[in-house]
């Protein structure tokens, strides 16, 4: 499913953010990338969700080495993943179940309007949002901005989920429903490779744990230290 | 639906840099569909002139009225042309006005005026040598001229003026192609978030360039349609300024024909596609 070997990654004119990563994951897996602010774990994910390439090594994800794949592979690998970038990223001038709805529509083949409607819908409800359902992006604050980056990634059943620091700007009450479809979505087959900062998650959510530190990344079978 | 909402952003954050360049592009449309109907009627008119072949028929000095219109009529049904008859009288009064001097002196020639002043008879028509040769085989007919090459250095000016037309135009389309490309650079700006998305989202790459397709697309629809407004309204004004500048000018024509919307149409609904199609996506 996931498969990095010896990942590096170098910005301009500075020590390596990541050094020969090693990492495998099969479908269904759950993985939290933990680290302090800088480790590295952004860049992590952003190679995981092809926005950016490695310096070094190989990454492959469905068996594809992204690498040596064409565009046009790549296009289909990528309406495999479901991606939450830290800087979430919605349209101003779209209304809430547009900036949804449109990750659906670009998967590659036609859903029925009313499949593609009540998808929708599912998510807005289950993350509060269906109040706000014609409201455009630019109303939104940071936290239901990035409940709608959530609901954009989950709403097409992706293969691979990647999320960085979602629940960053939420309350309680909603960290624990974007975790909620989160983990269904794991339940669901879907593997999920998050990052996040915050421990109560990490407690309460009992999964596999990676430590990133100074560019390293360890794997913590059995329980996460962080 | 969420494409239309995206593809207008340049008109709702930038409003006055988008009327301005709509304003260059119908300008130049304009100037386009001006230099075209001119090439266009430049080459009609020349095709005409050039097909303009005055035949003359010099008739003996002794042939009698009858034996005119015998001709005449032997022309009209064997050539298929209309003849015209200059009399002597006619051809002295010319002369009069052209070579008062010349014509003088004819006429103090009293009787030996018949012999020296030919009649003849003219045609507009562009004969075949064969037909040439018939005509002086007939009765009553002393010789035949052509007028071929009349009009030679006429011609040679209005294709002259024709290329120059070509050159201006070849020179408008450029400066539109150039325009709407630098249209579409800033576009791409507009829709940098969202190209982004649609590609991290696996969109294939015509999808990357769809709103800057509706948006430039669009632009040159509505310009064409605001040109071909313009031009129907001012076309005709064109034409009667274009005609009084020279009586060679007279006949030629700047009507809309399917040509003209054809060009209209292509070049601006045409150059707006290719300019968003060729430009890369992911440029901004």
């Amino acid at each position: 499913m996931i498969r990095l070997q010896g990942v590096s990654k170098r910005y301009v004119q500075s020590p390596p953010v990541l050094d020969r990563v090693e990492l495998e994951l099969k479908q269904g897996d759950f993985l939290y990338v933990v680290g302090d602010s800088g480790a590295g774990k952004s860049s992590l994910l952003r190679i995981l969700a092809t926005e950016e390439g490695p310096t070094l090594g190989e990454v492959s994800l469905f068996g594809f080495d992204l690498q040596k794949s064409s565009q046009s592979r790549l296009s289909s690998v990528r309406r495999q993943i479901g991606y939450v970038p830290q800087n979430v990223r919605i349209f101003p001038d779209l209304t809430v179940f547009e900036n949804v709805a449109v990750s659906l529509d670009l998967m590659g083949r036609r859903i029925p309007a009313a499949e593609r409607e009540s998808r929708v819908q599912y998510f807005l409800e289950r993350l509060g949002l269906h109040r706000k359902r014609d409201h455009l992006g630019v109303t939104l604050s940071g936290g239901e901005a990035q409940r709608v980056a959530v609901a954009r990634a989950l709403v097409r059943n992706p293969q691979l989920l990647i999320a960085d620091e979602p629940t960053g700007a939420q309350d309680r009450e909603f960290t624990w429903a974007l975790m909620e479809q989160i983990v269904l979505a794991n339940k669901n087959g879907a593997t999920v490779v998050l990052a996040t900062h915050d421990r109560e998650i990490v407690r309460k959510v009992r999964k596999r744990c990676a430590l990133l530190e100074a560019g390293k990344l360890e794997i913590e079978e059995d329980s996460c230290t962080f | 639906m969420y494409l239309l909402k995206v593809a207008f952003r340049p008109w709702r954050r930038a409003w006055l840099s988008q009327f301005l360049g709509l304003l260059a592009f119908v300008f130049l449309l304009v100037t386009g569909v001006f230099l075209y109907s001119l090439h266009q009627g430049l080459s009609d008119l020349a095709r005409q002139i050039d097909a303009k072949e005055v035949i003359t028929v010099f008739l003996h000095p002794g042939t009698t009225a009858e034996a005119e219109e015998g001709l005449v009529d032997t022309i009209r049904t064997q050539v298929g042309a209309a003849p015209e008859i200059h009399s002597q009288e006619e051809f002295l009064q010319k002369m009069k006005a052209q070579d008062p001097r010349l014509s003088e002196e004819l006429t103090a020639l009293g009787g030996e005026l018949k012999n020296l002043v030919p009649k003849f008879l003219t045609f507009e028509q562009s004969l075949p040598v064969a037909e040439m040769d018939r005509l002086k085989q007939m009765p009553s007919v002393d010789a035949v001229e052509r007028s071929s090459h009349r009009f030679t250095n006429t011609v040679a000016a209005l294709r002259a003026f024709r290329v120059l037309c070509l050159v201006l135009l070849g020179g408008v389309l450029t400066t539109l192609f150039v325009l709407t490309f630098q249209m579409v650079k800033v576009h791409q700006v507009f829709y940098q978030d969202f190209v982004q998305f649609l590609s991290q989202w696996g969109s294939r790459s015509w999808r990357l360039k769809s709103p800057m397709f509706v948006s430039v697309t669009s632009a040159g629809l509505l310009c064409s349609v605001v040109a071909a407004g313009i031009w129907l309204a001012i076309g005709p004004h064109v034409q009667s300024r274009i005609r009084n500048l020279s009586p060679a000018m007279g006949e030629i024509g700047f009507e809309m024909h399917s040509q003209q919307w054809l060009f209209l149409f292509g070049a601006g609904v045409g150059i707006a596609m290719a300019a968003s199609l060729l430009s890369r996506a992911r440029d901004a």
